[in-house]
């Protein structure tokens, strides 16, 4: 069964090469581009993993990803949170994210925590 | 016994100047004679009841055991008696007592039966009188200091007494009988022969001083006192000399001279003007320094003419100021000038004070001038620079401030009033309300550093935020220079504020510029990264050129996301913002982890962890792997040729030391502290040998020592290897940052 991952970022120049990474290493990749419509693409793409941004203009990653986290329906998808403040490491860790990755990070180093939650 | 007997006998006793009284053996007196009537002035009519044994005055004067004793047949010398006549006879200008030998003898018949007693007295009392005399002043002269000796007209010693004893030392049988020149220099020998031809013309020598010779040969200088010494007749017969010391005496004038003398030196050569004046003001005496000052000499300074000296400018406050300290009668103290007639002027310190006699009124003034124009130049100096500090204050808008701490007074300049935002007039200046200007969040790190630098531990330099009463947040920046008491006490803080509120802003922009750009640059840096990744998945090994250059690319964006990552330290460390996340975590996991993790970068390195020490520490593991990191892309970067790069760790008690040895280039003694400078491989351009913007070495340094480590490097020099270590102590749990 093909996994589904969801990219949950403002910046097109990243979920375009994420997209296609993941695309590549054959999962079923969809993105978000405005945080306020995450948990709508969530419940219609129903992800196996999640990477979240966590500094995006409008919703904040953090606000979304303690909001899923508390949804009974969604809490069992991992969160894999993703910043160019490597300082917010602490934030994902309270805003209850499985996995935080600074950027910048190359395709092997986000292979690397992807794949510790799905394979 | 025949009548011509008897009346020859009757004759004599009424005639014998001595007085004789006869008594029967009972003690009746029986008759008295003429002197005995003249001696005790009472007629015989009124002794005729006179009974000797019953005589009280003579028991009471213990002479009656002596009388009963004649009585019984013996003839007895009665003791001298003291007699005081009865006072119905004595008259005025007589002695009313006196001094009386008495003999009583028994007169016996043939039978040698006692038939009467005989008292016959005689009165002593003149021989008494000479006799105390004689011996009161043999007292006097024998206990005399002075030397008392009295000779004949020929100048023979006849008396010498202890005082002479004592002065020429030979004793009174030595000199008796001899020649005065005994005790006579030989060239004053011919003083005696003067002194005898005075004395024999009854003149008396009264304070002639000269010097006589001890036995000893010591020259005594004495005064002598010479007076004739006259027989019964007044027939002058020789001389009584008293001679008294003197050295002791012209010892103490000698001391006078003397001081006299070291007085006018000190005077005339002290370098200070003297002066003295009557009671008006009118000069007695000036000294040559004061002539010097002035220009004058001491005749033209007298009276009225020292004012000539005083600078013209200066004439109505010294005269002010005199008048003053006179109807006050303060001591005068004032500054002023004189002028000398060429025109050289001398600034001077004048004081002076009243002389007053016994009676405590002011007879003069004594004064004295110093020189003090160095001091007034010097002063106009400090004046000058004081003036120019004050202006680089006012120009830097620096405030300036001074806090004695015993006394808890704080004393600001305009300037610091300004920077705080209040008015001096509506601020009331307390240690107290100056804290309350304090932002509050900076004010416990306020007190603290100032309490620390108080203890002595650290220099006082702060950087804070205060809130001024209208609500302006300003940044301001404060300095103090501390000074302590022997004690080690803090008596005084004397310290500088700037505000740097600009500074600040200006720090805050380029550091939000710079978060804003290294976070912006990240984003296409991870997007080219995901693209190297996907190329190179693509190439898979085949097109060995487009492999290459996809490797140079790959390689540079590396370098890329690095700077940008110092970058953002850099600002957050100048901002106060690098924050540390301390866990406990294990050091030798985090070495292995990070070494593994550069391993692959080299194939010429071998990086080897020696030492298996097991040390839990509570750090930011992310901030120290940078650490590590940065250590060994240097080690390897700085050893072109390879070879071994050891990390080895070292616990020393409660620290921790981690070392990176490599086998490269070395460093020069005289550049191992710099190195660790900001931007150092851009500022020296002589070591702009490899690539980079130096920041590394400063970031690392940071970190460590916001852990409170240390950081440093040791090597040999050129061409040596370096060893890089840094120190953390590993029992810093629970510290907050």
């Amino acid at each position: 069964m093909i996994k589904k991952i969801l990219i949950v970022d403002d910046d097109d120049d990243i979920v375009e090469p994420l997209g296609i990474l993941f695309a590549e290493k054959g999962y079923n990749v969809s993105f978000v581009t405005k945080g306020e419509m995450t948990e709508k693409k969530v419940k219609k793409f129903q992800p196996d993993l999640i990477l979240l941004d966590i500094l995006m203009s409008g919703t904040d990653g953090r606000i979304i990803c303690q909001k899923l986290k508390k949804n009974k329906a969604y809490q069992h998808i991992p969160i894999i949170m993703m910043s160019a403040h490597p300082t917010v490491a602490k934030d994902a860790k309270s805003s209850l994210a499985d996995a935080f990755i600074a950027k910048p990070f190359s395709a092997r180093d986000v292979l690397v925590v992807v794949e510790q939650f799905i394979s | 016994m025949a009548p011509d007997d008897i009346l020859l006998f009757r004759t004599i006793f009424e005639q014998t100047p001595i007085s004789t009284q006869i008594f029967t053996p009972d003690g009746e007196t029986v008759m008295v004679n003429a002197a005995w009537e003249k001696l005790w002035k009472v007629p015989f009519s009124k002794v005729r009841s006179y009974n000797i044994l019953k005589d009280k005055q003579l028991v009471d004067t213990g002479v009656m055991p002596h009388v009963k004793k004649a009585f019984k047949g013996e003839s007895v010398q009665l003791p001298v008696i003291k007699y005081v006549p009865s006072k119905t006879v004595t008259v005025k200008g007589i002695a009313t007592y006196r001094w009386l030998g008495a003999k009583l003898y028994p007169i016996r018949d043939a039978s040698g039966k006692i038939t009467h007693m005989v008292l016959q007295h005689e009165d002593i009392t003149q021989q008494v009188e000479a006799e105390e005399m004689k011996s009161r002043l043999a007292a006097i002269v024998e206990s005399s200091d002075d030397a008392i000796v009295s000779k004949n007209l020929s100048s023979i010693i006849n008396s010498w007494n202890k005082g002479a004893e004592r002065l020429f030392g030979y004793k009174a049988q030595e000199a008796i009988g001899k020649h005065m020149s005994l005790i006579i220099p030989k060239d004053h020998i011919s003083e005696e022969d003067e002194i005898i031809s005075r004395i024999k013309k009854g003149e008396t020598i009264t304070h002639f001083e000269t010097i006589r010779k001890a036995k000893n040969g010591r020259l005594i200088p004495v005064s002598l006192s010479i007076s004739p010494v006259k027989d019964a007749e007044g027939k002058i017969i020789g001389a009584a000399n008293i001679a008294r010391d003197i050295s002791e005496q012209q010892i103490a004038e000698e001391r006078l001279r003397e001081s006299e003398s070291l007085f006018r030196t000190l005077t005339s050569h002290a370098p200070v003007g003297i002066f003295l004046t009557d009671i008006d003001g009118k000069c007695l005496f000036v000294n040559k320094t004061w002539c010097e000052f002035a220009g004058m000499k001491l005749e033209q300074a007298l009276g009225d003419g020292w004012v000539k000296a005083l600078h013209p400018e200066d004439q109505e406050i010294v005269f002010t100021a005199w008048r003053e300290s006179v109807q006050k009668g303060h001591d005068f103290n004032l500054e002023y000038r004189y002028i000398t007639p060429a025109g050289k002027v001398t600034w001077l310190s004048g004081s002076s004070v009243a002389l007053r006699d016994q009676k405590k009124r002011v007879t003069g003034y004594l004064g004295t001038i110093t020189d003090i124009t160095y001091q007034k130049i010097a002063e106009e100096k400090i004046r000058a620079s004081e003036e120019r500090l004050r202006i680089a204050l006012e120009a830097g808008k620096i405030g300036v401030w001074d806090w004695n701490i015993p006394e808890g007074k704080l004393t600001w300049t305009e300037n610091v009033y300004k920077i705080h935002g209040v008015h001096p007039k509506h601020f009331t200046l307390t240690f107290e309300n100056f804290s309350n200007l304090i932002h509050p969040d900076d004010k416990d790190y306020v007190l603290r550093a100032i309490s620390y630098s108080l203890a002595g531990k650290a220099p006082f330099k702060i950087e804070f935020r205060i809130i001024t009463p209208k609500g302006d947040e300003r940044w301001v920046t404060t300095s103090a220079f501390i000074s302590f008491d022997e004690k080690g006490k803090a008596k005084r803080m004397l310290g500088a504020t700037q505000e740097i509120t600009e500074q600040k802003r200006l720090e805050q922009d380029k550091s939000d510029f710079l978060s804003m750009a290294s976070h912006e640059l990240r984003t296409p840096l991870t997007s080219v990264k995901i693209f190297i990744d996907l190329l190179r998945d693509q190439l898979n090994g085949t097109e060995k050129k487009s492999s290459y250059y996809l490797e140079r690319i790959s390689d540079q964006t590396d370098r890329l996301a690095e700077l940008t990552s110092d970058l953002l330290d850099v600002s957050r460390i100048e901002t106060g913002k690098l924050k540390l996340n301390r866990e406990q975590f294990s050091l030798r996991t985090l070495l292995t982890d990070t070494i593994e993790s550069i391993q692959p970068s080299t194939k010429a390195h071998s990086i080897v962890l020696q030492q298996d020490a097991r040390v839990s520490i509570y750090a930011d593991k992310y901030r120290l792997s940078q650490v590590v990191v940065n250590l060994l892309t240097n080690a390897i970067k700085y050893s072109p040729k390879g070879k071994k790069i050891i990390v080895s760790v070292n616990r020393v008690n409660n620290e921790v030391v981690v070392a990176v040895r490599d086998y490269g280039i070395g460093i020069k003694q005289d550049k191992q502290e710099k190195i660790f400078e900001k931007l150092y491989q851009v500022n020296d351009p002589e070591e702009k040998t490899y690539p980079g913007l130096g920041l590394g070495l400063y970031i690392s340094k940071e970190i460590v020592e916001r852990h409170g480590g240390k950081i440093w490097v040791e090597s040999k020099g050129k061409g040596k290897g370096s060893t890089f270590y840094f120190s953390l102590t590993t029992s810093n749990h629970k510290h907050n940052d």
